[in-house]
């Protein structure tokens, strides 16, 4: 009886261990409250080792960044997955079937009609597209109201204005695909305006293959849209995070002493045991010299990332998620008909984020197509280096304070660019909602076919 | 107020939720407006008295040379092919046999689905979108019921010569079509070549029934310039619906080529039947845009023009002016011009070119005009 009892616990021992040695080589940390832990779960894991093991307190902060740039990065992925599950359902052939469909639009009737959850990921595709073009938009904004695009960060600003163009052009190549009156025209519009710029007419033909758009243009429009924009987007954004933090976590005031911060208690107190005695588990870095990012960190305001942050970046990929879907179940995706080269839809309207341009456009056609985007986008982009080239050169030498909003030092420049932002939004909203046929004004309770959405 | 992670719990629950939701209204489970498929098919099972049975999509697959056509329709209209079913209501009722009088109907609906024959979204298994009532679905391709059905025959069978049994709606269209001159202005590849108006070969391809329909019975509603004359019988419910559904069925786009069409396309006629002996009877059965003695030229001109007999009464359409005196006051070579081409005399002429008359039709013409012979009698001679 006895040796029995001894076999089994004998066993159970073995397999206690055994289980740890499984769990162990799976996950290489447990769980408890020490900042030994915390550091391993941040730097053991690939999904998580991105961020630092120790952040400021301002990061988690709702109204440092209002998660912008968060939301951005969720809605590319969701772009991603829905993307390739559409892939699975689409072709990019503009050939007409024997019941009178382009293939390609054929694809969006199946999605729409027999392709169980078809319409729904169509559905998630267009409104993260559409919420990704906006919130690329507010990221920037908020990025430029709190002055974080300078202090060592001005060329991280030009890459995301790269991957703004980038988003604006991944959602145009992707516009097309569903070869709808919609797609056609306004990517006919599109592709007018870039005629007018000079040699437009060359990268035109090289963008659509064709002297219109045609069955050459969808596909050059679908390998960009799924292969090409997508590495290009992929490895900038990795470059994007990468010189964040390179450059120390979200930008802030030198001095944060003062400011109220989340209480320690609020994610747990931390058992200390490094050999250090010091919550800091990097103190080599301090010992570089020069005016290194970690040096100078303020001990008493930094935090372990995990578990605070991490639950709070969940928070936001929940809420973009759950808001999506929300979207997506309620309302679908505009499908108009087949794309018909010979009868344009009046009016033809570019999507909604060019219809400012468009908007443009009609009063001139180079002034407005061309000159004017050209200087907003170039300026926007090398905006920056235009603040540093004042301050260095004239005696308008201005303090910049990083990860303040609305700095009192700053207003100028910040009136400047919100005033930018209303230019283009009135224009959005009058493209979009006070124009009839033949681009007339119009009320926007009347009923208008074709575009702007 | 809220931990971070009841939060993310709630978020994540919110989530999970609106998945489902998703997941329901794609298996046509909540957010449904009508009966559906499923709903269908347990009130047919009912009616039949079967006890035992499985509720499932029914889908034919139709191969074509391109891509294959689902076909979805019978999931509601489930009755379709079953005898027992002819009183049912609704969708489930039987649908009678398309060629009328044979024992067995070649027309398989298991084989062929239904939306060859009467469009729509046959992908669909819900009710507007399969009747193509969504916003965005080509008007072309709205959904035909009744006789107008008949215009989809030829997207397998023979469109150019002989009958075919059962599209008697089409033939009368197609007899209306020659009849009333419409071949003068409209071309349709095979029948006529005119360039005055629209060319048809791809008319049913293009627009929807209704849209013909309301072309022909007003013909500035879709086209504010156009110079067709509204003709004074597109009253004729009959008359309009026989002619839209012939050119309904002018579609270049066939479901089946001629390897496949089960009787066989022909090509357009190229040898035509002309007459070549200038006579009078000749000449009043192109006025009158019949076939005379089984020739393929037509007239029509009686649509538009109008001559008094000896009793002054005027017969025929008021769109051109009236002929009776025609050959008198203007000539026999005027006349002949006139007809090859009406604007060397009147610019503004909408009288359609008749220029592929050859000689004989054109005599055969001027010699029925020649006998309308208008003479005043008796007592208007005296009362004047």
């Amino acid at each position: 009886m006895e040796e029995i009892t001894n076999l089994i616990e004998n066993l159970k021992s073995k397999n206690r261990h055994f289980v740890n040695l499984l769990y162990t080589s799976i996950i290489r940390h447990g769980f408890d409250n020490t900042g030994l832990t915390k550091s391993k779960i941040m730097f053991s894991n690939v999904l998580l080792h991105i961020q630092p093991v120790k952040i400021h307190k301002r990061t988690v902060k709702f109204k440092t960044t209002l998660g912008l740039g968060l939301i951005t990065t969720y809605m590319f992925f969701v772009l991603a997955v829905t993307g390739i599950i559409l892939m699975f359902h689409y072709s990019p052939s503009a050939a007409i079937g024997p019941d009178g469909f382009p293939d390609a639009y054929s694809r969006m009737l199946n999605l729409r009609s027999n392709i169980f959850w078809g319409d729904f990921m169509r559905n998630m595709h267009r409104w993260a597209a559409h919420g990704m073009v906006a919130f690329v938009a507010l990221h920037m904004l908020r990025v430029y109201l709190t002055g974080a695009h300078r202090g060592g960060r001005e060329f991280n600003w030009v890459i995301g204005c790269i991957l703004g163009l980038l988003t604006v052009f991944l959602s145009y190549t992707g516009y097309l695909l569903p070869w709808d009156q919609l797609a056609f025209w306004g990517v006919k519009v599109g592709t007018e305006i870039a005629r007018l710029a000079p040699g437009g007419d060359i990268i035109r033909g090289i963008l659509l293959g064709d002297t219109d758009v045609s069955g050459e243009a969808l596909l050059r429009f679908y390998v960009l849209h799924v292969a090409v924009l997508p590495t290009i987007m992929g490895s900038l954004i990795a470059w994007h995070f990468w010189r964040i933090r390179k450059d120390g976590g979200l930008a802030r005031p030198a001095d944060t002493s003062d400011e109220k911060q989340i209480p320690d208690a609020d994610f747990g107190e931390v058992k200390n045991n490094s050999i250090f005695k010091s919550t800091r588990s990097y103190k080599l870095v301090e010992l570089v010299k020069g005016n290194e990012p970690k040096v100078n960190e303020e001990v008493d305001q930094m935090m372990f990332a995990w578990p605070k942050l991490i639950i709070r970046e969940l928070i936001v990929l929940a809420g973009v998620l759950a808001f999506l879907s929300l979207l997506s179940v309620y309302f679908d995706a505009p499908l108009e008909p087949p794309a018909d080269p010979a009868n344009p839809t009046n009016p033809a309207k570019a999507p909604w984020y060019f219809l400012g341009l468009q908007e443009l456009t009609s009063y001139d056609g180079f002034i407005g197509g061309i000159v004017i985007p050209g200087i907003l986008a170039g300026g926007v982009m090398v905006l920056p280096y235009v603040e540093m080239f004042f301050e260095t050169f004239t005696k308008t030498y201005r303090k910049n304070i990083p990860g303040v909003w609305f700095a009192k030092e700053r207003t100028l420049e910040n009136a400047l660019f919100i005033g930018m932002y209303v230019f283009m939004a009135v224009l959005i909203v009058i493209g979009v909602y006070f124009r009839g046929a033949n681009w007339e004004i119009i009320y926007p309770w009347v009923p208008v076919t074709g575009g702007g959405h | 107020m809220f931990k971070d992670y009841q939060i993310l719990l709630g978020l994540v629950v919110v989530g999970l939720i609106i998945t489902a939701l998703s997941v329901l209204k794609s298996a046509d489970i909540i957010m449904v407006d009508d009966a559906t498929y499923r709903d269908w098919q347990h009130a047919y099972y009912e009616a039949i008295g079967e006890d035992e049975y499985e509720v499932e999509v029914k889908q034919v697959n139709l191969e074509t040379e391109g891509i294959t056509m689902v076909d979805r329709c019978q999931s509601c209209h489930i009755g379709a092919s079953n005898p027992e079913a002819v009183d049912f209501e609704g969708p489930l009722a039987y649908h009678p046999p398309i060629v009328p009088g044979v024992e067995k109907d070649p027309h398989d609906f298991n084989k062929m689905g239904c939306a060859i024959c009467h469009d729509g979204n046959s992908r669909a298994l819900d009710l507007h979108d399969a009747h193509g009532e969504l916003h965005g679905w080509p008007s072309s391709l709205t959904l035909l019921t009744g006789k107008s059905a008949q215009a989809n025959c030829f997207r397998c069978h023979a469109q150019e010569g002989g009958t075919l049994a059962g599209a008697a709606h089409f033939e009368k269209g197609r007899e209306l079509y020659l009849e009333k001159a419409c071949w003068g202005c409209h071309a349709i590849e095979g029948v006529s070549n005119a360039k005055q108006a629209p060319n048809l070969t791809n008319g049913g391809g293009k627009h929807g029934y209704d849209y013909l329909y309301e072309s022909i019975q007003y013909p500035k509603a879709n086209d504010e310039n156009s110079k067709m004359p509204k003709f004074d019988w597109v009253y004729d419910e009959e008359t309009v619906s026989a002619l839209t559904t012939y050119l309904k069925a002018q579609q270049v786009k066939k479901i089946r080529t001629e390897k496949y069409a089960p009787l066989g396309y022909e090509k357009p006629r190229s040898i035509e039947n002309r007459i070549t002996e200038p006579s009078v009877e000749a000449g009043r059965a192109l006025f009158a845009g019949i076939s005379y003695m089984g020739s393929t030229s037509r007239g029509g001109c009686i649509n538009c023009h109008a001559w008094r007999n000896s009793d002054g009464d005027i017969a025929g359409g008021h769109i051109g002016p009236e002929l009776t005196w025609s050959i008198r006051n203007r000539g026999a070579e005027y006349v002949r011009d006139h007809i090859v081409n009406s604007r060397m005399h009147a610019p503004d002429s909408i009288m359609p070119s008749f220029r592929q008359y050859n000689d004989a039709e054109l005599d055969s013409l001027v010699l029925y005009l020649s006998t309308f012979d208008y003479k005043l009698d008796s007592n208007t001679a005296e009362s004047l």
